[in-house]
């Protein structure tokens, strides 16, 4: 292994309901060294947002989740974990795929898209106590192998669809942790500034004037990102000049 | 109907082990349900005024029978000791779960003891999934509000009785 303590401890599962809700029972019985991943070949009951799902192919991807220690981090810092991730997600593809001809982008908050397609996905659930951060599951679901998705198709993509060959599942999710791993040091080291520029840079549709939907107020209006707040509020400056804040569920975007 | 009397029904029914009743009069609909052995479910709804808008109503689950009552017009009576209570409030913005998913058990029920670690609810933000765990040791008194709602930095989650 790469990598200082992420991945060092792998937990490998044939089959399990949510890599994440195995990850918290585990954490309730022992302590687990910072960077234990839990990963597996099939996850039957995925966890998307709130009720959601998250589906996946047997064995064909990345289904994992990596247990850190953010203590570190005050309560209203903890959007900075999604940015990590999610930057840790694109140099990881970044590496694997010829950037010419991929395009591969952060789409707020924290979904990774290729080509205008989705091919990650994270959850991360937190434990908090005394305002901070006690112990993170980040969970990740990376389409790597499969070829199939359904009604989704014009949606979700894989690695494999993209290039037209396999990807050695081990070997990506090795690249993914130890990506994961350096993004992690450097909020650790506190490089907040720069954790910010890299997100805004890989950010979707970032200083580009473009259409977004109100999501409150069922109205479209044309305007360009211009920040993310450190809550992860969307900054979103209208054709009139005007700086306006969304929550998620508030702002849809046409990609 | 007076408050004592609402109060005395819902005794007499909760010793009855009647699982459900219902009673309307001019003025109110009182629907009260015990759920289990020790738990009475009440619903208690103000009789709707001339405006044609949604009823008040209020669920509440509660070891020992109480009642919570609302209107359009009236607050629900102020908890008097207040003072000896101590909150629970959210670290963050965010929204409100009582349940860790939509067809979950809730973590925390009014009555429920708590002791520092257990997990009273979740604040989502930014699909982040926080999990809140009490600091405090003693029985919840109240839910100050409600599922799925947003909240702000530093509100008040839950009334703590500390020396329950």
């Amino acid at each position: 292994m790469e990598t200082l303590f992420v991945g060092n401890n792998i937990v490998h599962l044939t089959e399990v309901d949510s890599t994440n809700s195995y990850a918290k029972a585990l954490l309730k019985d022992v302590k687990l060294p910072e960077g234990t991943v839990i990963s597996t070949d099939n996850q039957t009951k995925g966890k998307g947002q709130r009720g959601n799902i998250w589906a996946t192919e047997p064995a064909a991807n990345i289904t994992c989740s990596v247990i850190l220690y953010p203590k570190f981090l005050s309560a209203s810092d903890h959007f900075f974990l999604s940015k990590v991730i999610s930057l840790a997600v694109h140099a990881t593809l970044a590496e694997l795929l010829d950037s010419g001809n991929y395009d591969i982008k952060i789409k707020w908050p924290n979904d990774i898209l290729v080509n205008n397609k989705k091919i990650c996905g994270t959850l991360i659930e937190n434990a908090f106590r005394h305002e901070k951060l006690q112990e993170s599951i980040i969970g990740i679901g990376l389409n790597v192998n499969q070829e199939d998705f359904g009604e989704l198709s014009d949606k979700a993509t894989s690695l494999k669809l993209l290039c037209n060959k396999g990807f050695d599942k081990a070997v990506v999710l090795k690249r993914l942790l130890k990506h994961i791993e350096v993004q992690y040091l450097q909020l650790k080291q506190a490089k907040e500034a720069s954790i910010h520029e890299n997100y805004l840079k890989h950010l979707l549709l970032f200083g580009k004037t473009s259409t977004f939907k109100d999501l409150k107020n069922d109205g479209e209006f044309k305007g360009k990102i211009v920040d993310v707040l450190p809550n992860g509020l969307l900054i979103i400056e209208t054709s009139k000049k005007e700086r306006r804040k969304f929550d998620m569920k508030e702002i849809g975007f046409g990609y | 109907m007076k408050l004592n009397e609402i109060q005395d029904l819902i005794k007499f029914v909760s010793k009855s082990g009647v699982s459900e009743v219902e009673l309307e009069t001019k003025e109110v609909k009182i629907v009260i349900k015990t759920a289990s052995k020790n738990a009475a479910q009440v619903i208690y709804q103000q009789a709707p005024m001339a405006a044609p808008q949604a009823i008040p109503q209020q669920v509440v689950s509660v070891p020992q029978p109480q009642v919570v009552a609302s209107s359009n017009d009236t607050k629900a009576p102020a908890v008097s000791e207040d003072s000896k209570y101590v909150t629970i409030k959210s670290p963050m913005i965010g929204t409100f779960y009582r349940s860790p998913g939509p067809d979950k058990p809730l973590f925390v029920n009014v009555g429920d003891e708590i002791a520092p670690g257990k997990t009273v609810c979740i604040i989502e933000a930014m699909k982040l999934f926080n999990e809140i765990e009490s600091e405090i040791k003693g029985k919840i008194v109240k839910v100050l509000v409600n599922d799925a709602t947003p909240v702000e930095y530093d509100q008040p989650l839950f009334l703590v009785d500390p020396t329950a």
